[in-house]
């Protein structure tokens, strides 16, 4: 059995779960493995801020890897492009990554999701290639990630494809607005029931899966739960303290780019949470060595410095009790959530 | 058509929807008027903690609380009571209030759901009077856990069911502050056959069928209740929901630990919230009239004062439009848009 939603139609897959995309290296392993096993895998954007051959390398990076998901699979799969003010590069992103899309007839055929986050939802529909690609008979579609209310109605007013709307219990990049998945599902789809939908932030069982589906969202995302997979390219360090983890063993502090979710250890403590006006005249202030100070704690994590660097996690870590495969996840919550669903359905009489 | 689940069937109620226990307001009306529309009301406990003097008459004002319902309804309803460990005459209450029940054959009939909070779930079952009357009657009782270790210690104690309440939701609060969301996976991953009642962050039928989806047998709402027709809270508190966001709640630093309130002066410049060692400390610290001082935000909001008070409140305010529906309007529109999204989710299988 599947779960069909105007979602899993959409983009053309077969389950209704989406890779949260993660920094890191791109994770193209893990984006890989999930759009194999039927769910769509998202490509990374590597690189928060830096220098113009960093970020000439990182679209190197990211080209490089959706060509790599085009070697390995048949099966759809994403991208993410990050377009925050501090991404100096994100004009250039918007521009070369469609073009370079659109060059190959197999990425073309198969990246059917780009999803901005953290910024604009304007920068990629005002993008000539994008618009070009999107003409030339790609199914590509344009979600943005909305953590508020007033986040969706702006990227309902830039015209994307659907939205992707993500609770604060969600690890990571987080808003101030600090709403909580239940609540932003309920106003979204109040305000706005016929935009395509994908709920984030909180999930990683059946139960999940099942509570977004009933609520009005077509599909949900992962991301600390596939954190804890065979396939995640993430240090062993990072991945072995899921499973012991519970769900209160995260913070929200206040990081390079707004509030972020991490595991809470001396690093995250000793960071504290400041508001968002203290926040931004706080970033007007950083120095250049502040700031390679700060990225110096998102580096490579080890048994050894795990209690100094930056770990993004979601609270569902407390729902991580092993780590698996992702087919064996993916079909796990998917068998689960449709007991579910019937379960629930009995109840009306 | 009906919603018909575990906790429907348990307390025989028509629809899987729970009033929250709000005090230190008065909410005998609102909780007559959700029992009546087929939804389970509930009576606060009133008292915030006790002072000399205060514990008596908040029995008697429970006791009170508890005819007036049975005087206007026929239907089941419940009560609650806080067991936090600043709630002094806790152990007295667990055991005078049963007693009373029991003394009468329409309240033992109709008040079927005993709910403790804000401290331990020990202490209820633990009464004399209490045992007596369950085996009497049909009452059940459930305890609050905000936290997955919470709910153990409620199992371990022998609860007959659980409300998991996430920290999206008004008022008192816990220091892991857990989503609705995984709190309700967690626990229905661990017990997957304990009655469980869904709260906080919740105000519509999409919300509901979430929940039901998720696991639970039914929702508590809060702040969807304080803004209906039938709630007595002063109109300057409720006028406050429509135009708010979901944003404009945080959560502080309360009395009885971590509340979320609605953002006004006084909470912004009131206490974030701490870890839960520094906060005891400055609780245990706190004299009888700093206590008293802290109280006086707590009552008689008025559009002269809203600024200086403590307004009790959930996420759910963004999601609320109106004051002008009835608590029977409101069931009755929750239920209805959560029939229509649990066959749509069924559907989606093929």
């Amino acid at each position: 059995m599947v779960l069909k939603t105007n979602i899993t139609e959409m983009l053309g897959m077969k389950h209704p779960i989406i890779q949260a995309p993660m920094g890191g290296s791109g994770l193209r392993g893990l984006a890989l493995a999930v759009s194999e096993a039927g769910g769509i895998g998202v490509i990374g954007h590597d690189s928060p801020i830096g220098s113009e051959e960093m970020y000439t390398q990182s679209r190197k990076d990211m080209k490089e890897n959706l060509l790599y998901l085009a070697e390995h699979t048949d099966n759809p799969f994403g991208v993410n492009i990050r377009t925050t003010r501090v991404q100096l590069d994100v004009e250039k992103m918007c521009s070369e990554i469609p073009e370079f899309i659109m060059s190959n007839p197999k990425i073309k055929e198969q990246c059917v999701y780009i999803v901005t986050s953290a910024g604009s939802s304007r920068v990629l529909p005002q993008s000539k290639s994008f618009q070009k690609l999107k003409q030339s008979g790609s199914n590509i579609k344009h979600f943005h990630v909305a953590p508020a209310l007033w986040l969706a109605d702006k990227s309902i007013a830039s015209n994307v494809d659907g939205l992707v709307c993500t609770g604060s219990e969600g690890g990571g990049h987080q808003s101030y607005e600090e709403i909580s998945t239940l609540v932003l599902l309920q106003q979204v789809t109040e305000k706005y029931p016929d935009v395509p939908l994908i709920a984030c932030g909180g999930f990683a069982t059946g139960q999940g899966l099942a509570a977004a589906l009933s609520m009005g969202a077509g599909a949900i995302v992962m991301g600390s739960r596939f954190i804890a997979s065979e396939e995640c390219e993430f240090p062993k360090a990072y991945k072995n303290i899921i499973p012991p983890a519970n769900a209160e063993d995260t913070v929200t502090v206040s990081g390079m780019l707004g509030p972020i979710r991490l595991w809470k250890n001396e690093y995250s403590l000793k960071h504290g949470y400041v508001g968002k006006s203290e926040k931004m005249a706080k970033e007007k202030k950083l120095t250049v060595e502040d700031m390679i100070e700060e990225a110096s704690h998102y580096g490579y994590v080890t048994k050894r410095n795990i209690q100094d660097k930056a770990l993004l996690l979601g609270q569902s870590a407390g729902l991580v009790k092993s780590i698996d495969s992702v087919e064996d996840i993916i079909e796990k919550i998917v068998s689960e959530a449709e007991k579910r669903l019937t379960k629930s359905s009995t109840y009306v009489q | 058509m009906v919603i018909k689940t575990n906790i429907t069937e348990m307390f025989g109620i028509k629809h899987p929807i729970f009033q929250a226990p709000m005090g230190p307001e008065i909410t005998k009306k609102l909780a007559m008027k959700v029992s009546e529309a087929g939804g389970m009301g509930v009576i606060g406990h009133g008292a915030p903690w006790s002072f000399p003097g205060s514990s008596l008459k908040a029995r008697i004002d429970m006791k009170k609380e508890l005819e007036y319902v049975i005087e206007h309804t026929d239907k089941p309803f419940g009560f609650n009571l806080r067991t936090g460990r600043l709630q002094r005459d806790a152990k007295y209450l667990c055991s005078d209030i049963p007693k009373f029940i029991f003394s009468n054959p329409k309240l033992r009939e109709q008040c079927v759901y005993a709910i403790t909070s804000a401290g331990s779930p020990r202490l209820l079952p633990q009464s004399k009077n209490f045992q007596k009357l369950k085996s009497s009657s049909n009452i059940k009782h459930f305890h609050v856990a905000p936290a997955l270790w919470l709910a153990d210690k409620c199992v371990a104690s022998g609860v007959d069911g659980l409300v998991v309440t996430g920290g999206e939701g008004g008022g008192h609060q816990s220091y892991e502050q857990i989503s609705t969301l995984v709190l309700l996976q967690q626990v229905t991953q661990r017990y997957p056959d304990i009655p469980v009642i869904a709260c906080g962050g919740f105000a519509t039928g999409q919300g509901l069928a979430s929940a039901l989806a998720g696991g639970a047998g039914a929702i508590v709402m809060g702040t969807r209740f304080i803004a209906c027709t039938d709630s007595t809270f002063p109109p300057a508190y409720k006028n406050l929901i429509p135009p708010a966001n979901a944003e404009d709640t945080v959560l502080t630093s309360g009395l009885l630990g971590p509340v979320r309130l609605w953002k006004n002066e006084y909470t912004l410049h009131h206490g974030q919230v701490v870890d839960k060692v520094a906060k005891i400390a400055e609780e245990q610290a706190m004299s009888i009239k700093e206590m008293m001082d802290y109280m006086s935000h707590w009552r008689d909001a008025s559009e002269e004062n809203l600024h200086s008070r403590v307004l009790l409140i959930g996420q759910t305010i963004g999601l609320i439009n109106s004051i002008e529906r009835s608590a029977k309007d409101i069931i009755e529109s929750v239920v209805s848009e959560a029939e229509k999204r649990l066959k749509k989710a069924n559907s989606y299988i093929s």
